[in-house]
This record gives C-alpha cells, sequence and structure tokens, in this order.
C-alpha cells in the first residue's frame, strides 16, 4: 500500500461534522461582514480623498542671484469637508545634488498631522544661498564634473492612517 | 491506486492555472507591453508555473481528508507568498507590486518623476479573508450527495 493510499485514509472524524459545520458558518459570516467593512472602507477613503482640496499660494522659484536658488511659497491644504479623514506623518523634503550623486543639502518640513474638518497652511521655503551649503563653493566645484546641480523634490503623506502615498521630482539648473 | 485521487478536481485545477497562470498572462503581456518597461514576463511565468504545481496538487485528494487539509494550509501560504512579491495572476492588476507597494517612475518633458502608494492594509485584508475562505471550504463537511435518478426512475415513482 503506498504512502498517498495511507494519506488518504486519515479522515476528519464523523463526529466532528457538527461542529466542522457550525464553524464553517461562523467563517463565513466572518467573511461577509470583513468583505463589507473593508469595501465599506475603501468607499469612504476613496470619497473623503476626492473631496480635499489643495491650493498653490505665491509659489515662485527664487534665483533672485547666482549664489541663491529654491523654490519659495504655501500650499493651502483644504481637509474640512465634513466626510474628510485626518492626513498624518506629512513629509516635505527638498534636496540638492551634484550631478555625481553627492549630496549638498537638505531642508525638510514635517507635520503631525492635518485633522479632519480643518484647513491647513503650509509654507513653504526652499532657498538655498551658498552659505547653506555643507562644503564652500571650490570643494562643490570640484565634486561637481558639470555646472549643473540635480534638486530633488519629495513628498509624502499617509491618508486615514492606511494609505501612504510619496511622489518626488528632480530637475537640474545650471550654476551659473 | 487511483480510488483516492479526484480526478475532477485535478483536471479542473489544472486547466483553470494553466489558462490564468500561464496563458493568459504570457498573450497580455505581450500585447499590453511587449518591450517590458511595466511587467516582468519572466517573473509572472516563473509564479505561474509555481501557481499550476501547488494548485494542481492541492486538487488531487478527495474532500474531507486530513493530507487535503494540509495541502490546502499550504496553499494558502502560496497565495501570502503571491501577494508579497507581486508579479503573478493574482497582483496582475498592479504591475511590479510586492506587498502592497505601487512605484511608478518615468520621465516627463525632461523632469525626472517618481509616484509611489502603498496599500499594504489592503492586502492584509484581502489575503486574511481569501485565507478564511480557503479554511471554511477546507473544514466544511462534504455536501450530502443526493441519488442521481434516471428518467426512468423520476418517471417510474410517479
Amino acid at each position: 500500500m503506498s504512502l498517498a493510499d495511507n494519506l488518504a485514509k486519515v479522515k476528519f472524524k464523523e463526529e466532528s461534522k457538527g461542529f466542522r459545520h457550525k464553524l464553517s458558518i461562523f467563517i463565513l459570516i466572518l467573511i461577509v461582514l470583513g468583505y463589507l467593512c473593508l469595501y465599506g472602507y475603501l468607499g469612504y477613503v476613496s470619497a473623503s480623498a476626492y473631496g480635499m482640496k489643495v491650493e498653490m499660494k505665491d509659489f515662485e522659484d527664487s534665483q533672485p542671484d547666482n549664489t541663491t536658488i529654491g523654490i519659495d511659497g504655501a500650499v493651502i491644504i483644504h481637509n474640512d469637508h465634513w466626510y474628510s479623514a485626518d492626513i498624518t506623518d506629512i513629509d516635505i523634503k527638498m534636496t540638492i545634488y551634484t550631478e555625481d550623486d553627492v549630496k549638498i543639502k537638505t531642508k525638510r518640513i514635517h507635520y503631525d498631522i492635518i485633522p479632519r474638518l480643518k484647513k491647513k497652511e503650509i509654507d513653504l521655503d526652499f532657498t538655498f544661498t551658498l552659505e547653506d551649503f555643507d562644503y564652500d563653493i571650490s570643494e562643490l566645484m570640484s565634486l561637481n564634473q558639470t555646472d549643473e546641480l540635480e534638486i530633488k523634490f519629495e513628498a509624502s503623506f499617509t491618508y486615514a492612517y492606511v494609505h501612504t502615498y510619496s511622489f518626488a521630482i528632480t530637475i537640474s539648473t545650471d550654476l551659473e | 491506486m487511483g480510488y483516492w485521487i479526484n480526478w475532477v478536481t485535478i483536471f479542473r485545477n489544472l486547466f483553470f492555472s494553466v489558462i490564468f497562470g500561464l496563458v493568459i498572462p504570457y498573450y497580455l503581456v505581450n500585447y499590453v507591453d511587449p518591450s517590458g518597461l511595466i511587467f516582468d514576463l519572466d517573473a509572472i511565468l516563473f509564479n505561474g508555473v509555481i501557481f499550476v504545481v501547488v494548485y494542481t496538487i492541492y486538487g488531487i485528494f478527495n474532500k474531507d481528508t486530513v493530507i487535503r487539509f494540509f495541502i490546502g494550509c499550504c496553499w494558502i501560504g502560496t497565495l501570502i507568498y503571491f501577494y508579497t512579491v507581486g508579479s503573478n495572476f493574482f497582483t496582475f492588476y498592479i504591475p511590479h507590486s510586492g506587498f502592497g507597494q505601487l512605484s511608478i517612475d518615468g520621465n516627463y518633458r525632461g523632469i525626472d518623476f517618481e509616484f509611489g502608494y502603498n496599500y499594504f492594509w489592503i492586502i492584509i485584508a484581502t489575503l486574511s479573508l481569501k485565507g478564511l475562505n480557503i479554511l471554511r471550504h477546507l473544514i466544511k463537511p462534504p455536501e450530502r450527495r443526493f441519488k442521481q435518478l434516471t428518467i426512468s426512475e423520476k418517471f417510474g415513482k410517479k
């Protein structure tokens, strides 16, 4: 008699049928409730995210002279609709790299929470001058093979405590 | 040998897994993304083979046997693997997703961009509900089967 034949003989006890039947019904109820909660909450989060508005205020790139570079302005987040949800762990970061990916300077803005039913204005001041840099100009020029710098702008946040979003853009700019 | 094999289920599972794990992904990826920028066809086909093997084994033994219960638990484990690594039939609708992480990067008008979205809680919830449903099928006693009556038996009883 083969191993498979022996394994196939081991069956659940006949007396356990009633218990297994009740347990399977209980699990079925759990599954139905679980799917209802899952799709219900997904629907709520989608609807509440759709009602959120973001507005730019006095947003401009600041490059008054050849030693200053950056972005200045504010972002207004309207999270004040009645079916809104909390926005947490808001992290906005701007990093300047040489073209060889050597990090020169980072500025970071962090907010723990924008509660639901609230409007929040976030000031963005990502202006860098040569004095801010971790390297002096001669070191910087020797690190960088060209006259270009790379600026990486990153933002991430968590919506309704369960969805985490992040985005980043990288732009190149001349040192001249 | 042979009485313990559920031939109907084994061939149904084999047919289903080959079609949905290998054939459809192969033609769909070649049609939608022939250059392989979005989908990783090799990974999808590798996971497709795992899907075919495990799901076919899952169909071998008759219901109500303890060995089928344990193989079913392994099938739940395989589903956890599929959702963890991404690039398979079960996460096919989300390219390169690994445990609820969606990442897209590219270049738009000379500006490099990256976008990330993490939805791990949906994956955990879906996996838990799928796992519970498989477990329910595994412990549920087989339905009572009524004797199939022939037409003559049916009319003869009247």
